[in-house]
């Protein structure tokens, strides 16, 4: 194990992007967890949620990590089973946060159902390409429909109105900013997809996919990390 | 962001879903489409003018149309003298245009303003030529009468221009967040915009990129504008309404566009399609800026 530390390459900034990656989540979990704490009972559920997404996140990270060293692929096939458990929590932390203002139960499936849907068909489309077009972008636009639904709901739809018929303040201002990560941090995952053999932007621009990893890992750190704080900052602002 | 920015949104990725699909699309495909957006769209925004104008100031329907088919008039014989000069007429009031229909709701001094929605539409106009300059250049030596027009297509004086009014745009942006004339959501919407525009014009070929944010940013946007202000002096005005007053005047203007446009399609006028779409265009600009400049400061 030593010996696989010390060869990570110099130049690889992927390479480096799984290490910070994957401590960098884990980091934030234990800051998560230790965290709870310090704030009212009715935001511990969140908190833990939030150290949940970055702890499952670690630890496929870690994984990760050996998956590049060993072959130098990119994880597809780990990348999805971590979107798969942690979005859809991402989803719930929506949930959590309005549900003072009234979300209902339906809320939370929605959105799981939605970020369910967006992420097996994108794996559907990006693991199992035949290399045809066709088939990317099938399961492209399958994909898509769900993240237009979870942008929709967080910028205009129940979560925003919800939001904003919150009484508080931090409440209001929280969603926003995580609606911004849905729109702006979560944006570089279809600009991956296109980055696929036979995508658009792969032959168009010749963007590979080799080159996404190391945005799909500071993106990740970003999205996952971001989004916990952005939960705690609402926290720690209403426990006062 | 607002409605528009997530409907544009949804176009980009509508379009890379088609670009993905093809990987390109025939020029002839695209003017099809962009035409009829442009039309459904875009005429319809600027056909009511009269229908604004009158319900802002008191002035008799001869003079207004004097004054309104006058200045088509004055611009029309500056398209027969200089095709650049009036290009570039064109440019700089559909830039000021755009500017100002995109941020009319700022409370700021007047001259700073005017410099702004300047210097803003400037940076989008500037940046769709800046990047699609190869293929501009290639469309305007296809015909006769745009061959003229390629001497715009500098690239120095273009890049320059580019960075310019791009910079000078953010900069006035940060002023206006530092001066809390600007909230942060409003500024971060704004920024996140004027990326994403960027994308388009670098992604997408020339008439795509022009349609797609004429169409969605600027007509629907500015309707929906116009439809508030109906809505606003009467409460039950319904979108029924609007489309009411919005659908004769959109048909003669479609119609009588069409008219011109297949005179020269037929060879009756002797001028190409593409100049004559774009002369038509501009000659209808300038009095339509003024209309909806009076429109958002009465």
């Amino acid at each position: 194990m030593l010996l696989n530390i010390l060869a990570i390459p110099k130049d690889d900034p992927v390479a480096f992007t799984f290490f910070t990656g994957y401590m960098a989540m884990l980091a934030a979990s234990v800051f998560f967890f230790f965290e709870r704490g310090s704030v009212d009972k009715k935001w511990k559920l969140s908190l833990l949620i939030s150290g949940l997404i970055t702890g499952i996140a670690a630890v496929h990270y870690f994984y990760m990590r050996d998956y590049y060293m060993a072959t130098g692929d990119n994880p597809t096939a780990l990348r999805y089973i971590d979107w798969t458990l942690t979005v859809p929590l991402m989803c719930v932390e929506f949930y959590l946060l309005t549900k003072a203002a009234g979300a209902k139960k339906s809320l939370l499936w929605k959105l799981i159902i939605a970020s369910a849907w967006m992420l097996v068909a994108g794996y559907i489309g990006e693991a199992f390409s035949d290399g045809s077009t066709g088939h990317s972008v099938q399961w492209g636009v399958i994909s898509t429909i769900g993240y237009i639904y979870i942008l929709y709901t967080a910028w205009f739809g129940e979560v925003a109105q919800l939001a904003e018929k919150s009484d508080s303040l931090a409440v209001k201002n929280g969603v926003r900013t995580l609606a911004w990560f849905v729109l702006v941090g979560w944006s570089i995952y279809p600009i991956g997809y296109m980055c696929m053999d036979g995508g658009w932007l792969n032959t168009a621009f010749g963007w590979e996919s080799s080159n996404v990893d190391l945005w799909y890992n500071i993106a990740d750190a970003i999205n996952k990390i971001g989004f916990g704080l952005v939960v705690y900052s609402i926290a720690i602002k209403e426990s006062k | 962001m607002n409605v528009f920015s997530f409907i544009y949104l949804i176009g980009i990725y509508f379009l890379l879903t088609l670009f993905n699909a093809f990987n390109a699309i025939d020029f002839d495909i695209q003017l099809i489409y962009a035409s009829f957006f442009i039309l459904v769209f875009g005429i319809p925004h600027g056909a009511i003018d009269h229908v604004l104008f009158f319900r802002k100031r008191k002035l008799s329907q001869f003079k207004f149309y004097a004054v309104y088919l006058g200045l088509i008039a004055l611009f029309l014989l500056l398209w027969y003298f200089s095709s650049v000069y009036s290009l570039l007429l064109f440019l700089i009031i559909s830039a000021f245009h755009f500017g100002e229909s995109q941020f009319n709701d700022l409370s700021l001094k007047k001259g700073i303003k005017y410099l702004f929605y300047f210097f803003w539409g400037s940076a989008i106009l500037v940046s769709l030529i800046f990047y699609n300059l190869d293929e501009l250049t290639d469309l305007s030596s296809y015909f006769k009468d745009t061959m003229g027009l390629t001497v715009i297509y500098d690239l120095p004086v273009v890049r320059f221009f580019f960075y310019v009014t791009n910079l000078v745009s953010l900069t006035f942006l940060a002023i206006f967040f530092y001066l809390k004339k600007l909230k942060i959501d409003r500024f971060c919407s704004e920024i996140f915009l004027f990326i994403l525009i960027h994308i388009t014009f670098f992604l997408f070929p020339f008439i795509i990129g022009f349609t797609l944010y004429f169409v969605v940013l600027h007509s629907l946007h500015v309707m929906y504008q116009e439809f508030n202000f109906f809505k606003c002096a009467e409460p039950k005005f319904t979108m029924i309404d609007f489309l009411k007053i919005l659908l004769p005047y959109s048909l003669v203007s479609i119609v009588f566009s069409g008219l011109i446009l297949g005179s020269s399609y037929l060879g009756f006028i002797d001028l190409s399609m593409p100049f004559l779409s774009l002369v038509i265009i501009s000659v209808i600009t300038l009095p339509h800026a003024i209309v909806m400049n009076i429109f958002y400061n009465e």
